[in-house]
């Protein structure tokens, strides 16, 4: 059975395969990331994506723009994630605790604002004439033998994921913005002393996140396909946000994370023509999440351990000379 | 003392109070928003689930895969570790005996209470054990326990069902199920074909024995301990470590033990191909008790109660089953909300404290 597959294996379409398969998990990767730096973990991109996923289609079919539906989607999960800030940040609800009621809540309400618009509680396609982002075929790449069918005809997500990369990279690293954050990430006490209100930080971080999710989620419901199937983001929030805590928040390496991710899923789907056996397939991309957790945090204790061990040697060191002198 | 104490009480019943009528109230508003006969609707909604034996069991089978949910999360969440593999563990857990039930006969001729042992036993093992991953994750090599938790739910669902498409599915069936339990193997049902079974009785033992262990028992002083101040903890001599996997060990049991009794008592066979939302909605449940297993059985009777009736609501009338979960996350929010009527709270402790000090200064001046 596998050597049938190996056989048959187009790498190119696979390649193609993996970079649209990875491209929400990217997007929400991207958008832990920006909380990440912050110092809390943003566990609603789940919430962020499925609001901002139904949005931008019930817009872009009520209004036939695209544009106020891509903005509409976007608006939305940011208000979602204002609310979340709101809640946590004002009147003090735990993060994690409501961050995972309004996961449940958005995963029931957007089947609930889907009937009330459409009647149906499975999927908006027959109902809503909702547009969808166009493919984008590169000119001259397209026309090179392997590489341009894997880089070109993708969607317009796609594309604008890659750049999302450097732009979040960009903010983290290079931004007066960014340099707050990461302070306030690693000392919230500190940086209140000198002036900025971490809260503020807190809420502007979670909106930007939350806005780069939306891309997330609509992709999955204006690109991917043109129509909102209730639980459309089958628990991709979470792999991202998986991606994103084992790369500790490094946009570059969060995005390769979850590209590795999205090849696992793509080789799943692509096996499952050759093994019968669905269920243990569809937990391969799991036990691959899990495996990597695991050997990510063991390499990591082990760079911790050291740079401990250093620290103490130098530090034994100055004692040493203290004394000498 | 006593006073702020009566005062901050006081303040908790009516923030729950407060938001059970917002969140009703949303409720209410939908429904007459939605639904062209209001009234019958919102009839349905009060005493569905009251109304007939059938809607009436269904409340009950939920209430007592909840009670255990619930007492579970509580131990997890009091020790401050968000473990949420309660979710995966009521998939996976039952299929650990379901295996000795239908791969091997050493089950097929033992009487029922030894049968129910075995189950409960295995169930609470496996939970517990499950349990234990994200936890070894974190205190070993610094993961994040809730990330690791959330991944490994998708895993034992996708695991468990695998488990049973290979072993013990049944097929003469048209969908992804065992045989029917055997009756020496399944807690008996009331009310002829109800789903409220004995199974309670389980939920009311593991109630018990959770409140005596979070309250009168040297592990649960430890745990919340931990929970609310590890470097006091420590200094104090309690092994932080060993009780945060003791916390989250007694946290899968309990969420094994809700899969055993949702599995072998509300279900005629073990059937589940989705996550079940029984872990997640322990967390709730936890959350509206104010993480104490003694108020458990109230706030799990609350939550069963909206859920059983929204889908009474769902088939007699055009209302969406999905609104409760919008439902539920109101009542989470101003149950858990700290700063939600906390100033009227902070004056009432400020005059109480002011008074006393007046009094003694009065006192002071008479001797």
């Amino acid at each position: 059975m596998i050597a049938e597959y190996f056989a048959n294996l187009d790498v190119a379409q696979l390649l193609y395969s993996i970079i649209r398969i990875s491209t929400p998990l990217i997007y929400v990767a991207l958008a832990v990331n920006v909380t990440l730096q912050a110092g809390l973990l943003n566990m609603a991109a789940e919430s962020m994506m499925l609001a901002s996923s139904l949005a931008g289609v019930l817009i872009s079919g009520y209004s036939q723009s695209l544009f106020l539906g891509l903005l509409g989607g976007a608006a939305v999960s940011v208000l979602v994630t204002l609310f979340l800030c709101f809640a946590t940040f004002v009147m003090k609800v735990d993060l994690y605790l409501m961050s995972i009621s309004m996961n449940m809540a958005l995963m029931g309400g957007t089947v609930y604002v889907m009937y009330l618009f459409t009647g149906l509680k499975s999927l908006t396609a027959s109902k809503v004439p909702s547009l969808s982002v166009p493919q984008v075929h590169i000119p001259f790449i397209k026309d090179i033998p392997f590489l341009g069918k894997i880089i070109s005809g993708h969607n317009g997500f796609t594309y604008l994921a890659f750049i999302m990369i450097f732009l979040v990279w960009f903010l983290i690293f290079k931004t007066k913005f960014g340099l707050r954050m990461r302070a306030t990430g690693q000392n919230p006490q500190a940086v209140e002393t000198v002036g900025i209100n971490p809260r503020k930080i807190y809420t502007i971080s979670f909106a930007i996140s939350g806005f780069i999710a939306s891309l997330g989620g609509m992709f999955l419901s204006m690109g991917y396909q043109n129509y909102f199937v209730r639980e459309i983001t089958a628990g991709r929030g979470f792999i991202g946000m998986a991606a994103s805590n084992i790369a500790l928040g490094q946009p570059l390496l969060s995005a390769l994370v979850a590209i590795v991710f999205g090849a696992a899923e793509a080789v799943t789907q692509t096996l499952k023509l050759y093994i019968v056996d669905q269920q243990l397939l569809s937990s391969i991309p799991y036990i691959v999440t899990i495996v990597l957790i695991f050997v990510f945090s063991f390499f990591q204790l082990r760079a911790r351990d050291r740079i401990e061990r250093e620290n103490r040697k130098r530090l034994e060191q100055l004692h040493e000379e203290e004394a000498a002198a | 003392m006593k006073k702020v104490k009566q005062i901050e009480f006081t303040f908790e019943v009516v923030r729950i109070v407060v938001g059970l009528l917002v969140a009703f109230g949303i409720t209410l508003l939908s429904i007459v928003f939605v639904s062209k006969e209001p009234l019958i609707a919102i009839k349905n909604f009060m005493i569905g689930p009251f109304e007939n034996v059938r809607n009436f069991g269904q409340l009950m089978g939920k209430y007592t895969a909840y009670i255990l949910s619930g007492c579970g999360m509580c131990f997890i969440y009091a020790c401050g570790r968000f473990n949420l593999s309660g979710e995966g563990i009521v998939n996976f857990a039952p299929a650990v005996p379901c295996l000795i039930l239908y791969t091997t006969n050493v089950m097929t001729n033992l009487p029922l209470l030894v049968n129910l042992t075995i189950i409960l036993v295995t169930c609470g093992i496996t939970g517990g054990l499950v349990s234990l991953i994200p936890a070894f994750a974190r205190e070993k090599f610094g993961a994040s326990e809730m990330v690791m938790s959330i991944i490994l739910n998708y895993m034992l669902l996708f695991v468990s069902q695998y488990i049973l498409k290979i072993f013990m599915v049944d097929r003469d069936i048209s969908y992804l199920g065992t045989p029917l339990h055997p009756d020496n193997a399944r807690f008996k049902r009331f009310f002829g074909d109800s789903n409220f079974t004995t199974a309670i009785f389980v939920a009311i033992a593991g109630w018990i024995v959770a409140s005596v262990i979070f309250d009168y028992m040297r592990v649960g002083a430890k745990i919340k301990i931990v929970g609310a101040n590890i470097h006091f903890a420590e200094y104090a001599g309690i092994n932080s470590v060993r009780m945060m996997y003791v916390a989250q060990f007694i946290g899968g049991i309990f969420s094994g033990l809700a899969g055993a009794v949702d599995t072998f008592g509300l279900f005629g066979r073990y059937q589940y191909i989705a996550l079940t939302n029984i872990g997640m909605d322990g967390l709730i449940v936890a959350v509206l008790a104010k993480k104490n297993p003694k108020f458990v059985p109230l706030s799990a009777f609350v939550l069963a109660y909206i859920r059983s009736a929204a889908v009474v609501l769902n088939y007699t009338t055009e209302i969406p089953y999905e609104f409760v979960d919008i439902m539920s996350a109101v009542l989470v929010f101003f149950v858990a909300a700290q700063e939600f009527l906390s100033k009227p709270k902070n004056k009432m402790i400020f005059d109480a404290s002011r008074e006393r000090e007046a009094e003694r200064a009065k006192e002071g001046a008479k001797a």
